[in-house]
Parts: C-alpha cells; sequence; structure tokens
C-alpha cells in the first residue's frame, strides 16, 4: 500500500490525541420501540412503497389487457348502434317535409 | 448494552422471534445493535443529517432484508456493512463538497496546519480538537468510499482485516481506495502549501 503524505501523517497522529468521544451509545428512551413497531407493527411508507413497486406494473398490465377485451367486445354493438343512429339521421321526417312544402307554397 | 460486554444475549434465538414477527424481540435487537451502528454513523455522519433518523433507517433496513441474511458472516458484520453502505449512500446524495479554504479555518486550526505543513510539531490538547476538526474537513473533500477507508485505516487505525470485516469490500479495493485517498490528500497538502506562499 502506498504510504501517507508525511503532512497528513503528522496532521492524523496529532488528531488521535484528541479527547475520545463520551456521548452515550445506549439507544435514546423509546427509540427501539418505535423502531420495531414501524418494522413490524403497522405499515411503514417503506412497506407501502415496495408494495407498489411490486405490484404497480402488474396491475397497469391488467387494466391494459381487460380495457382491450371490453373495447373488442363491445365493437360490433357499438358500431351497429352508430350506423343505425346515421341511417335515422339521413331520413327526414314527415312534419319537417310539410313545413318546408308550406313555406314554399 | 453494548454488542462487546453483552455476552448473554441470544443473538439466534432473538433474531428467529424476530422473523416470527415477535415486536420485543424487535426492540430488544434494536437495544442490542444500537451502540455498534451508532459509533458508525456517528464516525460517517454527512451534514445536515440528523444521527437518529440515520440509525432509524439503519436498522429498517437491516429489518427489511432480514429474509436475505444467510449467516455467512457474523450477524453485526453484516449489520455493519449496512450501516456503512447508508452512511455513503447519503454522503454521495450530498454532491457538492465544500471547498477546503484557508479563509474558512479557525485561528487554531490554520495555526496546526501551518505547523504540520512546515513540519513543526504541536502538541496541546487544544491542538489535538483542531487538528481532529482539520481532518474531518480533509475527508469531506474526498469520495465517500475513499473517505471512510482513510478515516478507519488512518484515523481508527483499524487493519485491513477489520476494514473488510466492517464494509464486506475485498483487500484489494480497499488498497485501491486508500491509495487514491492518499494520491487525492497529497494533491490538497500541495495546494495548500501554494496558497499559504502566495
Amino acid at each position: 500500500m502506498s504510504t501517507n503524505p508525511p503532512e497528513w501523517s503528522r496532521l492524523v497522529s496529532l488528531a488521535r490525541r484528541a479527547p475520545r468521544e463520551t456521548r452515550d451509545e445506549a439507544a435514546p428512551y423509546g427509540f427501539a420501540t418505535r423502531v420495531a413497531a414501524l418494522a413490524l407493527g403497522g405499515r411503514a411508507p417503506w412497506m407501502d412503497a415496495s408494495l407498489f413497486s411490486r405490484y404497480g406494473l402488474r396491475a397497469l398490465g391488467v387494466s391494459c389487457v381487460l380495457a382491450a377485451a371490453c373495447a373488442a367486445a363491445t365493437f360490433k354493438p357499438v358500431i351497429t348502434a352508430i350506423e343505425n343512429e346515421a341511417a335515422a339521421l339521413s331520413e327526414t321526417p314527415e312534419e319537417v317535409v310539410d313545413t318546408i312544402d308550406a313555406g314554399s307554397a | 448494552m453494548s454488542v462487546d460486554a453483552d455476552a448473554d444475549f441470544d443473538l439466534g434465538a432473538c433474531l428467529e422471534r424476530v422473523r416470527a414477527r415477535d415486536q420485543e424481540a424487535a426492540r430488544q435487537l434494536v437495544e442490542h445493535l444500537h451502540p455498534l451502528v451508532i459509533r458508525i454513523v456517528r464516525g460517517h455522519l454527512p451534514r445536515r443529517v440528523l444521527e437518529e433518523d440515520l440509525t432509524q433507517e439503519v436498522f429498517m433496513k437491516m429489518f427489511t432484508r432480514l429474509e436475505q441474511y444467510q449467516g455467512s458472516v457474523p450477524f453485526p458484520h453484516w449489520v455493519s456493512r449496512i450501516a456503512v453502505t447508508t452512511c455513503i449512500d447519503h454522503l454521495r446524495a450530498q454532491k457538492r463538497r465544500p471547498e477546503f479554504r484557508w479563509a474558512d479555518l479557525s485561528e487554531t486550526e490554520a495555526e496546526v496546519l501551518d505547523n504540520v505543513l512546515s513540519d513543526t510539531s504541536a502538541a496541546d490538547a487544544g491542538d489535538a480538537l483542531a487538528a481532529r476538526e482539520l481532518v474531518t474537513k480533509l475527508l469531506d473533500q474526498l469520495k465517500p468510499e475513499d473517505r471512510l477507508v482513510i478515516q478507519l485505516l488512518d484515523l481508527e487505525q483499524k487493519t485491513l482485516v477489520e476494514i473488510r470485516e466492517l464494509t464486506g469490500w475485498n483487500t484489494t479495493l480497499i488498497k485501491v481506495r486508500a491509495f487514491r485517498a492518499r494520491r487525492k490528500l497529497k494533491k490538497l497538502f500541495e495546494q495548500l502549501k501554494q496558497k499559504e506562499r502566495s
């Protein structure tokens, strides 16, 4: 392994002489209970995220297939209904013909 | 309760109970491993991140991945690797590293750096604290992985084997990262010397 730059060695050996941290390393009050409850208890946000990522794409695929099936199943009745509507519109109702005739006379 | 001191704690049995979704066992596991995790988190805490939040994230990851633990390494090593990677992810997310400038140093820090650059020994406790601050600021200039390796090697004086156990990286990778970190530090000191002269 390469050697340290001498300046770094001097600085780091001096830094090692600094008094060690004396902060408590035990879990703060309630921390362990909270973490355990989050992890094993109710639904944590990370669980929702993983459920969404697991089923999101699959659900999208299923909904696309269902939409296509619905369109295929209703295609013929819809087209027939549109054709009937168009045919009905192309015929001029008798009342309208009478009105036009009366106007021209 | 600490991992080293508490020999009576039956980790295997506790893990079995946690796998059976026993909340009390999960609480005991967190309390048992907290000293180990908090030491890693405090040593590699990114700026503007609360140590409690980061510790909680480590434990949540531990519980999420518990099914993946095969027992090939001791459980505390496995957890320490999660802690290390979580810290590195956060350090990486900081993206922009603050520039190291003479102007930002306190009077004592500048004095210590001056002494270090000109090879004079500085010695009292205040100097040691300032030196530690300087070391942290210099380490901030390195890539998170390189920083971690050099901090463990030089500041905490861990062996390659200990670092391998802690991080899960192989020895060659650790050496490469140490080499890269030292090259960067050398460059930094050269720049600092030039700035000092100018």
